[in-house]
């Protein structure tokens, strides 16, 4: 079960780092928590401190998806869980990510500010993964797509991703 | 009270609180291993004489002036921790003192974290539970009651620029001890006794009604908001009793080690905010826009059943069994701005922030800074821009 539960953490981290870099064009709430960061600016999120991290970049303000990396450098912010099994709560929307941070069970390497702006902008994500009920119950409000569930899968699970170093 | 699915409480600090407690210290040092401290403090104490009160105390240890800093600024900063480190480094020391507020025990943290993580580039450990290495030891003696940073695992420490605030939060934080001591605090004027005994309250308040509010952590927030109650006005008009001094001094403790476990929430984000926007008083932002705060949090349930508590902590049990249960919550409110209107009456504290030199311009400057502080995550339901704006304008 354990093994399922890492596969599952790392498919959908995957999915809402691909679909992240899909919808700072579509999102204008993503693009303003963007603006916030700064340029050049490296993000790397992970399941657990040892896993792999899906990295992202913000040039020029759009997002580039570098995949999956162990140990990434030159990375500004660090995002991981304490164990694997807090992420899967997460990552199955059994759990707020807020709630988690309030837990004490997500562990941050880099400015808190920015990690404010990386928790709303992947909740936000989430939000799209998700049904609209479930998305609603994640971020409290009422949600309006700007883009569809599946034309959103579909296209994250087309995109390309960036190679080289970051 | 709500019952959590996961919570995570720690703290490790050993406190010795009462009039005579700083005459454990030499035992406590010796206890630590301790010969040869780094006294870390600003001149002010050393000119009131405070400083010489604690070498008084230090009595099995020979003491070098250049072991001690007396030259922490206000506010804590790369600079000064840097050349603490360097000072510590050089004279081989073997453990860290801070006598002072919230700068000197954060300079006094940031020294911990740079010597036991053996760097040189404290910004590189920015975040939370970014150190893993073994701490030195560590003594805290706070002189003001309120901030409870000595049972805190935070330090907020500027930049070399002073432009930017880097945080860290880290159970390897924590002092091994508090020394709680009356006479340390006993210079404190009523307005600042008044500020800094809100600052505690706030600190219980919000730690009773955060995403991660616990038994434990409720524990000391209701024991913390008892003291409050019964003692923080009397104390203001009566700044030299000591069992007054000690009882809030406790308090501030208390309430630290609940919001260190529990966080502070929608208050703290928007009063630090105004700290960093309008340059204004931490403790004069949070006295305004604490009804304010609570107020708006009168909406969700589960803060409306821990506000009957805070009834029953800061009224007393009479007036919390004379009020009907629908109605409680909202006299907690009631209560605290019962609290506050009496500390303006003895020291004038603000009750506006027009008052304290905020201005409407700043409010989406301010609004900006209080979205993206991490204690804006841990207030009841999701806050938004609308919410923070609707509060600062009831405050305004």
């Amino acid at each position: 079960m354990k093994y399922l539960h890492h596969l599952i953490d790392k498919f959908i981290l995957s999915l809402i780092g691909r679909s992240l870099i899909i919808l700072t064009d579509k999102d204008n709430r993503i693009k303003k928590e963007l603006s916030y960061l700064p340029e050049n600016f490296n993000t790397a999120i992970a399941v657990e401190k040892n896993g792999p991290f899906i990295v992202l970049k913000k040039e020029k303000t759009k997002l580039k998806y570098y995949g999956y990396r162990y140990s990434p450098k030159n990375i500004n912010l660090k995002l991981y869980f304490k164990d694997q099994e807090f992420a899967y709560q997460v990552l199955s929307a059994r759990e707020s990510i807020r709630q988690a941070f309030s837990e004490h069970k997500l562990i941050v390497e880099g400015d808190l500010e920015y990690a404010v702006s990386l928790i709303y902008i992947l909740e936000l994500v989430e939000a799209y993964i998700l049904s609209d009920q479930l998305a609603e119950q994640v971020l409290a409000f009422d949600f309006k797509r700007k883009i569809s569930r599946l034309q959103l899968i579909f296209k994250a699970l087309f995109l390309f991703r960036e190679k080289g170093e970051i | 009270m709500k019952t959590p699915n996961y919570f995570e409480f720690f703290s490790p600090v050993k406190i010795n609180s009462g009039e005579q407690a700083l005459s454990t210290l030499n035992y406590e040092l010796e206890q630590l291993h301790v010969s040869n401290p780094l006294i870390l403090t600003n001149q002010t104490l050393d000119e009131l004489k405070i400083l010489d009160i604690l070498l008084s105390y230090m009595t099995k240890i020979d003491i070098n002036p250049r072991q001690i800093i007396k030259t922490v600024p206000n506010q804590a900063t790369l600079e000064t921790v840097q050349k603490a480190s360097h000072r510590y480094r050089e004279l081989s020391c073997d453990g860290i003192i801070a006598l002072g507020g919230e700068a000197i025990i954060d300079t006094a943290k940031g020294v911990n974290l740079t010597i036991s993580e053996n760097v040189d580039d404290l910004t590189k450990l920015t975040g939370i539970e970014t150190a893993h290495g073994d701490m030195q030891p560590f003594i805290v003696i706070p002189t003001t009651s309120g901030t409870g940073s000595e049972a805190a695992l935070s330090a907020v420490i500027s930049d070399s620029k002073g432009e930017n605030s880097l945080e860290f939060m880290s159970s390897k934080l924590m002092p091994d001890l508090a020394v709680i001591d009356p006479r340390m605090t006993f210079v404190l004027p009523p307005r600042l006794t008044a500020s800094t005994g809100v600052d505690a309250l706030v600190h219980a308040v919000e730690a009773y009604t955060g995403l991660q509010t616990n038994p434990l952590s409720d524990a000391y927030s209701f024991a913390a908001l008892k003291l409050i109650g019964q003692n923080l006005e009397q104390l203001v008009s009566d700044v030299n009793n000591k069992k007054l001094r000690l009882a809030m001094n406790n308090a501030a403790l208390m309430a630290g080690i609940a919001f260190s476990n529990s966080h502070a929430g929608v208050i703290h984000a928007i009063g630090d905010a105004c700290e960093k926007i309008s340059e204004v008083s931490h403790g004069d932002a949070l006295a305004v826009l604490l009804p304010h705060g609570m107020f708006y949090n009168l909406k969700f349930e589960y803060c409306r059943n821990s506000y009957q508590d805070i009834l029953l902590a800061l009224a007393g049990s009479e007036k919390f069994v004379n009020t009907a249960a629908e109605d409680r919550a909202l006299m907690a409110v009631d209560a605290v701005v019962g609290i506050l209107s009496e500390l303006r009456f003895l020291t004038g504290i603000p009750v506006r922030l027009e008052e304290i030199g905020v201005k409407r311009s700043e409010f989406n400057l301010i609004v900006d800074k209080a979205m993206h502080n991490s204690a804006l995550l841990n207030s009841a339901g999701n806050v938004k821009r609308s919410d923070i704006v609707t509060i600062l304008e009831a405050a305004f």
